[in-house]
């Protein structure tokens, strides 16, 4: 029972972190109808930023404070990286072909993954520990990192203030409204290209947010950690029903939490597998995931 | 119906000997005393035209130029666009080396163990495609590629936990059988059967289905027959081209099947332009070629460009010129003329 | 020549469809005449299309039956009833953009080809014999709608008018009985609207076929019908012969557009 408990905190942990990123897959393709391919790399570049940032810092001290500047520094670097892609890469395309898309996407998300090589260094890296590292024990040998519970509640509080964002504001409305049709959301005199935008920067600094997180949690960062992440967390996003920003967060914490256990209690070899196991499951037998809705097609 | 002696089957006999003898003019004469020194002759030294290196650049092409066109079927041909055809390619490999390594009586001649391994290793192959066909009918596009990546990885995956093929060591000593001759004779032979499968009713419902499915289903036809055959032959052709590679190679890593592979090929695809099959086949050449000449800039300047050139020149080309070299606008889809 | 006929070619029975609270049909019964030029009408929204897409298969009625030369259509698929004889075009063309003309006509032909795999493969007599049958069915078709000159132009590339033609030569060439036609004259001016007029007309005589026709241009359906169908909300509101309906209050009262 306590090793359950350990595996659920730990899930949960993972989960917020999947879940930062789950969201700006979402909301991507929420506006676009397209699946950024290079956002897991936004995920890697919001951790570099940090990391040099936090290097430029030199802080003498490590505290919670620092860690959130650390954070809405990379939230910045990457949410600018996030609008200049879809400035250059995807708004030419927007008449494209899917597959055109698809694969410029791709496109970007290699470049994105070998730039890094070429800037940083294929060797990992560490992150240095900036915050202090306090352990609560439960019943015995529950452990709690108090890295894992800053880690948890920065992740919340972006999720509530996001959640704020889109369903209080009028930003979060034209948003939704691009989403169900965005011919008819310029027709009623929504600035598309500008809403488009800032929802790549919010989605692109939220993957730089978990980026940074992750390199809290697990210290080793390298220029290729945003493939396997990324992936991982569009398919939460599919699990949740891509598009639908609670059902991405929903998906993020059961895959983060499957994740665990299967690790823990089956092999850990088989970790990186569950998520495309996940992944084929949901789109043969409901792609519209759990919370999704079919769109009907007009004949 | 009697087989008459028809321009196909004349193409293929004229393709056989020319291979042949192309194959020896570029690597040097063998000794005629036996037959499996003539169909496997490859080069020792530098005793043909050409070095050993650019030899194997020229087998590499071949078998690029068979997996770019396999995906062709399935992708610019039927519209599916999958991104896990390294999978297949993988199963071939595996499949094939494995055979001939474990199955395949050694006494069994040269030429019989080849076609032997490399049938398996596209049957094998086949046979995954169909399964994974069947299950995926009712998807496509992002979702398609989505759930064909998935598939992918878990093949990968899945070799890489078998222990009897070598698992993270990788598989080595896989008999070397296949040189230009073999290479370029299935290129030809594989390009032509493409060509007659567009120029034939299938092609034309292939390429209806990929325009709209539902309209093709109200013309009466099916399209899940078609679907599913067009994934065995994409993927048998995939196997094959695996096989080739393994044994031309002489050893495999999983490292090589990656979602990467498979990128590659959707590029060869669509630098070439979809839909076409001169086009897949200058794609395959283009990104064979084209990295070895970055590798002389690799060795100059020490860092790997290759793969940011690489997806540089892929973005580029998407946005610039989706249509690809030989791809279509308005008019209709280019071809080599002599492909026609 | 109006009576409706005892052994209708298709026929619903109280059928209908909701897509959850949505009802698309409501309780429609009506039957089609062999032979006959039938006309379907209705304000924009009234669940036309849908019923063609039942009848076609794409949708499962959710309540009453829906027949088809006799038998239930329950279950069948799409592509069993188009082998059936029964044609349709859409209301947005649904063309194969990338083919061209002729190719497009010979599509559908697959489903009465004899040739097998193999003659395909290695290019036998019996495969260029095969395609050249098709190809001389198919431009006979193309000539017949009177676009028999651009058979080898690419379907994208036409204009919408000839497009519009290219769909029906399209679902004319596995010989339907039955031809659905949905909004064909949408988007044409006047002249080219009578010249459809015209074309349809000989059609029907020619193959002797039965039609159901979407229309919204009165003067087409009041040309050339034979029964015109109303529905409006998803229900049949009136039915007869061009002139009754016309005159039909209730029909006068769910759209007030009348002959233009």
């Amino acid at each position: 029972m306590n090793e359950f408990i350990q595996h659920t905190i730990n899930g949960l942990s993972l989960g917020s972190i999947y879940a930062l990123v789950a969201l700006g897959y979402t909301m991507v393709f929420g506006v676009l109808q397209l699946i950024n391919f290079a956002h897991g790399d936004i995920f890697m570049i919001g951790s570099f930023a940090g990391l040099y940032f936090l290097r430029f810092l030199s802080p003498s001290q490590p505290s919670v404070g620092v860690a959130l500047l650390v954070v809405l520094v990379a939230m910045l670097c990457s949410g600018l990286l996030g609008m200049t892609i879809e400035k250059l890469g995807y708004r030419p395309m927007r008449k494209a072909p899917r597959i055109n898309i698809l694969i410029t996407a791709i496109g970007i998300s290699l470049f994105l993954e070998y730039g890094g090589q070429l800037l940083f260094g294929a060797s990992p890296q560490f992150f240095p520990p900036i915050m202090e590292k306090t352990q609560f024990h439960f019943f015995g040998d529950i452990t709690l990192d108090s890295n894992q519970v800053i880690i948890f509640f920065i992740a919340c509080g972006l999720m509530a203030i996001l959640q704020f964002l889109v369903f209080k504001t009028q930003f979060g409305r034209a948003m939704r409204a691009i989403s169900h049709s965005l011919e008819t959301a310029s027709l009623i005199g929504i600035n598309v290209n500008k809403i488009i935008r800032i929802t790549f920067f919010i989605g692109s600094a939220l993957a730089g947010a978990a980026g940074v997180l992750y390199g809290l949690a697990y210290p080793k960062i390298d220029p290729l950690m945003g493939l396997l992440p990324g992936l991982k967390a569009f398919v939460a996003a599919v699990l949740g029903g891509i598009g639908n920003i609670t059902g991405a967060v929903i998906g993020a914490f059961i895959l983060g939490l499957s994740e665990t256990y299967v690790a823990g209690y089956i092999s850990s070899t088989y970790r990186d597998a569950l998520a495309f196991v996940i992944l084929i499951l949901v789109l043969l037998i409901k792609p519209a995931g759990i919370l999704g809705t079919k769109k009907i097609e007009k004949v | 119906m009697k087989l008459q002696f028809n321009k196909t089957i004349f193409l293929i006999l004229g393709f056989f000997f020319f291979s042949l003898l192309m194959n020896w003019a570029l690597a040097g004469f063998p000794s005629f005393s036996e037959i499996n020194s003539i169909l496997f002759f490859k080069p020792g030294r530098s005793e043909g035209l050409i070095s050993p290196y650019i030899y194997s650049i020229l087998i590499l092409l071949g078998i690029n130029v068979i997996l770019s066109v396999s995906l062709t079927l399935l992708n610019g041909f039927c519209g599916m666009f999958t991104m896990g055809h390294a999978g297949f390619m993988a199963i071939g490999a595996y499949a094939s080396s494995s055979a001939m390594m474990f199955l395949i009586p050694e006494a069994t001649p040269l030429f019989l163990k080849l076609i032997l391994g490399l049938l398996i290793g596209g049957g094998i192959s086949a046979l995954i495609g169909f399964l994974i066909g069947i299950s995926v009918l009712r998807l496509n596009g992002d979702y398609l590629g989505m759930v064909t990546l998935g598939f992918g990885e878990i093949i990968r995956i899945t070799i890489l936990n078998i222990d009897a093929v070598g698992g993270a060591r990788g598989m080595t000593d896989i008999p070397q059988m296949i040189n230009l001759f073999s290479i370029m004779f299935l290129v030809l032979v594989v390009v032509l059967f493409t060509k007659r499968i567009r120029d034939s009713k299938y092609g034309r419902t292939m390429f209806a289905i990929k325009e709209n499915e539902l309209a093709t289903r109200l013309m009466g036809i099916n399209p899940t027959n078609i679907k599913v055959q067009t994934f065995v032959i994409s993927s048998f052709l995939a196997g094959l081209a695996g096989a080739c590679f393994a044994h031309s190679e002489g050893y495999l890593s999983t490292q090589t099947f990656s979602f990467v592979k498979s990128f590659e090929i959707i590029a060869m695809n669509v630098i070439g332009g979809l839909g076409s099959i001169s086009g897949a086949i200058i794609g395959g050449a283009l990104l064979t070629i084209l990295p070895e000449g970055f590798r002389v800039l690799q060795d100059f300047t020490g860092i790997d460009l290759r793969m940011i050139i690489y997806a540089l020149t892929i973005t580029l080309i998407m946005i610039f010129l989706p249509q690809g070299l030989f791809g279509s606008k308005k008019g209709k889809v280019k071809e080599f003329p002599w492909l026609k | 020549m109006v009576e409706i006929n005892k052994n209708p070619i298709a026929e619903f029975k109280d059928m209908s469809l909701a897509f959850g609270g949505i009802k698309a049909n409501s309780n429609v019964s009506l039957s089609l005449t062999p032979g006959l030029m039938h006309g379907l009408i209705g304000p924009n929204g009234a669940g036309k299309s849908t019923l063609f897409n039942v009848l076609t298969g794409i949708y499962q009625p959710t309540g009453g039956e829906v027949f088809y030369d006799g038998k239930t259509i329950a279950g069948l698929a799409s592509h069993d009833l188009a082998k059936n004889g029964i044609g349709r075009t859409f209301q947005n063309i649904r063309l194969f953009k990338e083919l061209t003309a002729i190719e497009n006509v010979m599509t559908p032909l697959f489903n009465v080809s004899k040739t097998s795999f193999t003659d395909h493969l290695f290019a036998t007599k019996k495969y260029a014999a095969e395609e050249k049958s098709f190809r001389q069915k198919s431009q006979e078709l193309l000539d017949l709608m009177g676009i028999g000159d651009l058979a080898e132009v690419r379907a994208d590339a036409l204009p919408y008018g000839k497009q519009r033609k290219l769909e029906i030569a399209r679902a004319l060439a596995l010989s339907p009985k039955l031809l659905l036609l949905d909004e064909p004259a949408a988007g044409l001016n006047p002249t080219e609207t009578q010249e459809l007029t015209n074309l349809i007309k000989k059609i029907q005589h020619q193959f002797g076929i039965t039609v159901l026709l979407i229309e919204h241009d009165m003067r087409l359906v009041m040309q050339i019908c034979d029964i015109i169908f109303v529905l409006d909300h998803g229900e049949l509101i009136a039915q007869g012969k061009p002139q009754e309906v016309q005159d039909n209050p209730k029909v006068i009262e769910a759209y007030l557009g009348v002959a233009e």
